[in-house]
């Protein structure tokens, strides 16, 4: 039983988290301008996760240290601080971002006006998160993001021309001209980072410690990490296939969250419109929640206060604080009727700048042998993580430069 | 597209009335842009055409994001959108 809720768990990081209002947006963006010229970023975002949420389950469950607790003993308490306010900003444009993304379904659900869905997403978010266990919170949104599987039967029935896909499986160097290369790189680096955005695997790892996993659940681990990231992964090349199908020949460029459902949707009627927006429902407030509690859990972790979303709320007070406080932000922001879509613009570039800071300190515990006993990296893990880093690097150094010069990826 | 996905009946009435209003929120923030955009005189007249076609073209989509069950209205407002955006794509290859 233990083994299912762990793939539930999975799940749900690859669905809700994986597949947020940026990654929604953002594939379909680039799908429409570049056809399948991109799904190798796709592949190497998959790659690059698949490792990171590896390790950072593995040091959680080996070391009982959550990524922030990490961190901190990493880069001690002065730029651990500094990551870590990075990191719970970054958190909270990312959770507004939902928020408002989940008024905009919500609105194409029901009609009703958005600034009434933003409070009434706050409450029940709130609730929910109060109300349920971590377990049930997973099990509701992971498994309710099972219906973005919609858009993968949409990419399948469109017939996509599988040379084409093939070809997008390797990066492509000449461009007509030199801005649709820079926009190129930008939406390269913007899926890359949209796919290893930290929240997901903060919340993971936070995740691994609260359903007491122990070092027999590592290849459990494993396979979570994996199968779960292929998942997500899939449904999101799906996603891009489906803008290459039906926006780029009709030239559409996707700068609204309902055409992108409305594509996922195309080929079907009525039913499966409101499957996708039912599926993005799930996905945007899988992530939201995700966002909440991991600024909770970093808060926490780093002070090494209690914490725990299965603990009654007398025995971690800080916690329930943080997370409580953080949504009430996050939902104030959505409120002030910033588009959700320039919030998400802002927190994947930014992730990636500080993705670094928090990739490295836990590459470098999983390849310590003093901390991870037998079970540290092995040398291929140690490169393959190496690598990664590397692109990780260079993605943070370029995405600023690109998102100035592309204006956020306007075409 | 979406017009077309909406004639069909595949299209649920608040999707349909949503998505169009936010079609027109998003041109009404390019019609701001444009307002504030300088050109050169020889393209002064291709900016004010864009100014008055885009203003158009909101004005239809907010007219038709209340109306996207009346067939007869969604039809005639498909053809003037159409010609609005003919009316675009040739003052865009004027420039």
């Amino acid at each position: 039983m233990k083994k299912y809720l762990g793939i539930t768990l999975g799940i749900m990081t690859a669905l809700g988290g994986f597949l947020d209002l940026g990654q929604i947006v953002f594939t379909a963006q680039a799908g429409a301008y570049f056809g399948y010229q991109l799904l190798w970023a796709i592949v190497i975002g998959t790659l690059a996760i698949v490792l990171y949420m590896e390790m950072c389950g593995r040091v959680a469950v080996v070391a009982c240290e959550p990524v922030f607790s990490v961190v901190r003993t990493f880069f001690g308490f002065r730029f651990g601080l500094f990551v870590l306010v990075a990191s719970n900003l970054l958190n909270l444009i990312t959770c507004a971002a939902e928020i408002g993304g989940l008024a905009i379904v919500l609105h194409l659900l029901t009609g009703w006006p958005e600034r009434v869905l933003i409070a009434l997403s706050v409450l029940i978010l709130g609730t929910m998160v109060q109300l349920l266990r971590f377990q049930w919170i997973e099990r509701t949104l992971g498994l309710s993001g099972l219906l973005m599987i919609v858009f993968a039967v949409s990419a399948l029935i469109l017939h996509p021309d599988w040379s084409e896909v093939a070809s997008g499986l390797l990066p492509h160097i000449t461009f007509p001209n030199h801005k649709d290369g820079l926009l190129y790189g930008y939406f390269a680096v913007g899926i890359f980072s949209a796919m290893l955005m930290e929240y997901e695997v903060h919340f993971y790892s936070s995740g691994a410690i609260e359903e007491d996993w122990t070092p027999k659940d590592l290849k459990e681990n494993f396979m979570v990490a994996s199968l779960g990231s292929i998942l997500g992964s899939l449904i999101t090349s799906a996603l891009m296939a489906v803008a290459a199908l039906v926006l780029l020949p009709r030239g559409i460029f996707p700068e609204l969250l309902s055409t992108a459902v409305l594509a996922g949707a195309f080929p079907f009627g009525r039913k499966a419109l409101v499957v996708a927006l039912f599926g993005s429902l799930a996905c945007v407030a899988g992530a939201a929640v995700e966002t909440n509690l991991s600024s909770a859990y970093n808060f926490c972790q780093f002070f090494n206060l209690p914490w725990g979303k299965n603990r009654p709320i007398k025995e971690v007070p800080a916690y329930t604080a943080s997370w409580i406080v953080m949504l009430v932000l996050a939902g104030s922001i959505a409120f002030t009727g910033i588009r959700p879509l320039d919030l998400i613009n802002v927190s994947i570039i930014f992730g990636m700048v500080i993705m670094p800071l928090t990739y490295y300190p836990i590459l470098s515990a999983a390849s310590d042998r003093n901390i991870m006993g037998k079970h540290v990296n092995s040398l291929f893990l140690t490169i393959a993580g190496t690598a990664c880093l590397i692109l990780v690097i260079v993605a943070a150094v370029a995405a600023i430069p690109l998102m100035i010069v592309t204006h956020f990826g306007r075409p | 597209m979406s017009l077309d996905y909406v004639a069909q009946g595949r299209s649920t009435r608040t999707f349909a009335a949503g998505h169009f209003n936010y079609i027109a929120d998003q041109l009404q923030e390019n019609l701001r842009q444009l307002n504030q955009a300088t050109s050169s005189p020889a393209a002064e007249r291709a900016l004010k055409d864009s100014q008055h076609n885009v203003a158009a073209l909101v004005s239809e989509l907010t007219f038709v994001s209340s109306q996207t069950e009346n067939l007869a209205v969604r039809c005639a407002a498909k053809q003037r959108i159409i010609a609005i955006r003919r009316a675009l794509e040739k003052t865009s290859t004027s420039l």
